[in-house]
């Protein structure tokens, strides 16, 4: 399980809440084109034993806040890492952070906290982790 | 072996009235009071609040048949009644047509006619494994989604609808944020993750209290 900052959760922006996303049966993590600002970790899963085929869903992890763009190819190389750091150590919560809040200002931090994650349905998504 | 969060259930949540027909039932049984009862078509009549802190509830209200069954439903469902709590709907003056009684009708609330919720005092918690969550989404400041990682085709036909989810419903007083709710819902679920056979409670700040957990 992976913790991500949620914009507006904390006493302050710079002491944000986390809310979660699993790091487990992730196959590939992108950069959506439309809308910017949005990564999709992508999840295929055996429901039962027997299945043959997966089930594909996708989670859409929303940093829509600022006028800027704020994610990275680095970040979601960095995303990669994590997902698969935390699936060596399966009791770790590791954060995630994007590269750029290291250097954001109190008025600027928000840019770099989640809105929200949604989860739906989709088709395979081509590249791997 | 699953690992599972703990979500508390307010027991007699101080909540809001039912917002379709209320059948209260007749003198003595359901309701007192009343004085000269005629009657009639429905009429608008004020709640006063008698015993507890609720407030805000407007009823339309009938009585029919000669035994004067009382129903009302609420034109304005308010705001912190409880189960026991009593309110008294003001008197009415005759007029042709229309229900109306001499003396105001005192209500004693009951379950059925507030807000359902699932906790009671043999129903203090919902048990949610957590195994295949796949993370907390934010709906409102009164509900919150734990998505799993599984298909549930029955739902809908929509991409996003097919993702089987535990859906937590807050009552609207004491207000949280959704923000704060999806934070105290994910600590939770971190906590369970990060160690094994600890079923976590979920600590909602602001006093939010849960009415129920859906999984849908």
């Amino acid at each position: 399980m992976i913790q991500l900052p949620i914009i507006s959760s904390g006493s302050s922006n710079l002491v944000p809440r986390f809310t979660c996303l699993n790091a487990e049966n992730v196959y590939a993590v992108s950069k959506a084109n439309t809308p910017a600002d949005v990564i999709h970790v992508h999840y295929a899963i055996l429901a039962v034993a027997s299945d043959t085929a997966p089930l594909y869903l996708r989670a859409s992890i929303d940093y829509t806040n600022g006028s800027t763009a704020v994610i990275t190819d680095q970040d979601i190389e960095n995303l990669k890492n994590l997902i698969k750091s935390a699936n060596q150590n399966p009791s770790s919560t590791p954060e995630f952070e994007l590269i750029g809040a290291r250097d954001a200002t109190v008025s600027t931090i928000t840019d770099y906290q989640v809105v929200d994650i949604q989860i739906k349905a989709e088709e395979p998504y081509s590249s791997t982790v | 072996m699953s690992n599972f969060i703990k979500v508390p259930l307010a027991v007699n949540a101080a909540r809001s009235f039912f917002s379709g027909v209320i059948e209260v039932g007749t003198q003595d049984s359901g309701y007192t009071g009343g004085g000269t009862r005629v009657a009639g078509t429905a009429v608008a009549s004020g709640a006063t609040t008698t015993s507890g802190s609720g407030s805000g509830a407007e009823f339309s209200v009938t009585l029919t048949g000669g035994t004067f069954v009382l129903a009302m439903t609420a034109s304005n469902t308010g705001e912190g009644y409880k189960v026991g709590d009593t309110i008294t709907l003001a008197a009415i003056a005759a007029s042709t047509g229309v229900t109306s009684f001499s003396a105001g009708i005192v209500v004693e609330i009951t379950a059925a006619m507030l807000v359902a919720i699932e906790g009671s005092a043999t129903n203090e918690y919902a048990l949610i494994p957590i195994d295949n969550v796949a993370c907390v989404s934010g709906v409102s400041t009164t509900t919150c989604d734990i998505q799993v990682l599984e298909y549930n085709e029955a739902t809908s036909s929509s991409a996003a609808g097919k993702v089987t989810k535990y859906t937590i419903t807050m009552d609207d007083a004491p207000v949280t944020t959704k923000a704060a709710l999806q934070a105290d819902v994910a600590a939770a679920i971190i906590k369970a993750a990060s160690a094994e056979n600890s079923q976590p409670e979920v600590k909602f700040t602001f006093d939010a209290e849960c009415i129920k957990v859906v999984l849908s």
